[in-house]
């Protein structure tokens, strides 16, 4: 009877494992064939960057539980050294932007400094640390999706800039990642 | 885009790096304020081209893989393990050149230094790794360094049996140094201090971000409401086993 009560134990545990282990892998991001990797890899897209930025090279990387798109700027023959790296990064809600240290920040910053450090995107949004010297600038955007599932990371580094190019803008990027979320979300849905 | 600093006085442009300065400076850093923000604060307030502004280096600076890479090579130009890439050219220096000429004979102290330029974010791979997997702090050293000399001054005690010396480093200081300027020529596209802002004084406050063109930055200097300037990051002691543990050599090595 103790034996059994301990076999019983232990196939419990064990079914409770690769259930918890199975809902890990549908919910996560970085499964390539789960269903949101999928829609995700319609979102950012090759196009999607060169729309904004031009010519360039385009990776998908998976990085944990999130998945890392980056699009790094190919420059023209006379600009060679300006290095310009766009990456969005996508994980699932939480895991980017934390909300209770989101409430945080928001309750401590100024009222008149919210609007810059929160944008308006998403179901809610927050500049990250933006750096700036003579080696190039760093800056970027968190937000979250208005069905509260995922978390975006829209993030540039730049450097040695001295041609003609876009100027980017992370809200602008942002803005158009969610709306093309958004869309593909509720074509997905129905 | 145009030049949106360009319209605007000399003044209000040298105030709008302040709070870009201010913004960079907002989220600390292992407590401490970015060296992005220390070093355009430091340019803002300096008068002279000439002046040497010395900074404490920051524990994610002195913990750097790069900087760990770059001592364990000064540590095997100093030991006559490696070459030293002195200009373009690259020679045996360190101790063993030193016990073979006579400028040293293996026992009791000896100070030797030597620098190398270290990059964070030298090539568009690396910078994508550091969008990758890069952290804030590692961000900060990219804007603010990117390519600096790193510099080890050490002192070795040696002691000699026959052609074998046993040297320990008693003294292991770096530092990094470079110069805080700007390429008049470039611009980089930066987050707006002053985007939502109500104040009079705000440029562009309907612009989340807009490009810097660097010329401005001559403007400032012109009009002495800024400096370029030397930097020092450091001195910082090291102390790892890996860099400064004992070793011992043999005098009579053959360099090739």
């Amino acid at each position: 009877m103790y034996l059994n009560n301990i076999m019983y134990s232990v196939i419990k545990v064990t079914i409770l494992l690769l259930t918890l282990s199975s809902c890990a892998m549908s919910n996560s991001v970085e499964n390539s064939e789960s269903e949101e990797a999928i829609l995700w890899n319609k979102v950012v897209t090759k196009d999607f960057f060169q729309s904004i930025i031009g010519s360039g090279e385009f990776s998908t990387n998976v990085d944990g539980s999130k998945i890392v798109y980056i699009f790094v700027y190919q420059p023209p023959p006379s600009d060679l050294d300006h290095i310009l790296s766009v990456a969005v990064e996508v994980g699932l809600a939480g895991t980017l932007l934390d909300i209770e240290e989101y409430k945080r920040s928001f309750a401590i910053t100024p009222l008149d400094e919210r609007d810059n450090i929160f944008p308006s995107v998403g179901a809610r949004s927050q500049t990250t640390a933006p750096f700036f010297g003579p080696g190039g600038s760093s800056f970027g955007l968190l937000s979250t999706t208005k069905d509260e599932r995922f978390d975006i990371n829209v993030h540039v580094m730049q450097s040695g800039a001295k041609g003609e190019g876009e100027t980017l803008d992370v809200l602008e990027i942002s803005t158009r990642v969610h709306q093309m979320y958004d869309s593909l979300n509720s074509v997905t849905e129905k | 885009m145009s030049d949106i600093l360009a319209n605007y006085s000399v003044k209000e442009v040298a105030a709008w790096y302040k709070r870009l300065a201010a913004k960079v400076g907002e989220r600390k850093l292992n407590g401490n304020v970015p060296l992005a923000s220390r070093f355009l604060r430091a340019y803002l307030d300096n008068r002279d081209p000439k002046a040497l502004i010395q900074f404490a280096a920051p524990v994610y600076l002195i913990n750097h893989r790069k900087i760990k890479i770059a001592q364990s090579y000064h540590r095997r130009v100093f030991l006559t393990e490696e070459k030293a890439r002195i200009g373009k050219a690259k020679k045996w220096a360190g101790l063993i050149p030193r016990l073979q000429d006579g400028r040293w004979n293996g026992e009791g102290k000896l100070s030797m230094n030597y620098h190398s330029l270290v990059e964070i974010g030298g090539t568009i791979a690396e910078i994508a790794q550091i969008q990758l997997r890069g952290s804030e702090q590692e961000r900060d050293l990219f804007t603010s360094l990117r390519g600096f000399q790193l510099h080890s001054n050490v002192t070795v005690m040696g002691t000699r049996k026959g052609d074998s010396v046993n040297v320990k480093f008693e003294l292991w200081q770096c530092k990094a140094v470079d110069r805080y300027d700007w390429n008049y020529d470039e611009y980089l596209t930066v987050p707006n201090p002053d985007y939502k802002s109500i104040a009079d004084s705000a440029i562009r406050p309907d612009l989340q971000s807009f490009r810097v063109y660097h010329k401005n930055a001559k403007r400032l200097e012109d009009a002495k409401l800024a400096a370029p300037y030397r930097l020092e990051v450091g001195l910082w002691h090291v102390h790892d086993m890996s860099i400064n543990g004992a070793a011992t050599l043999n005098a009579r090595k053959k360099l090739g």
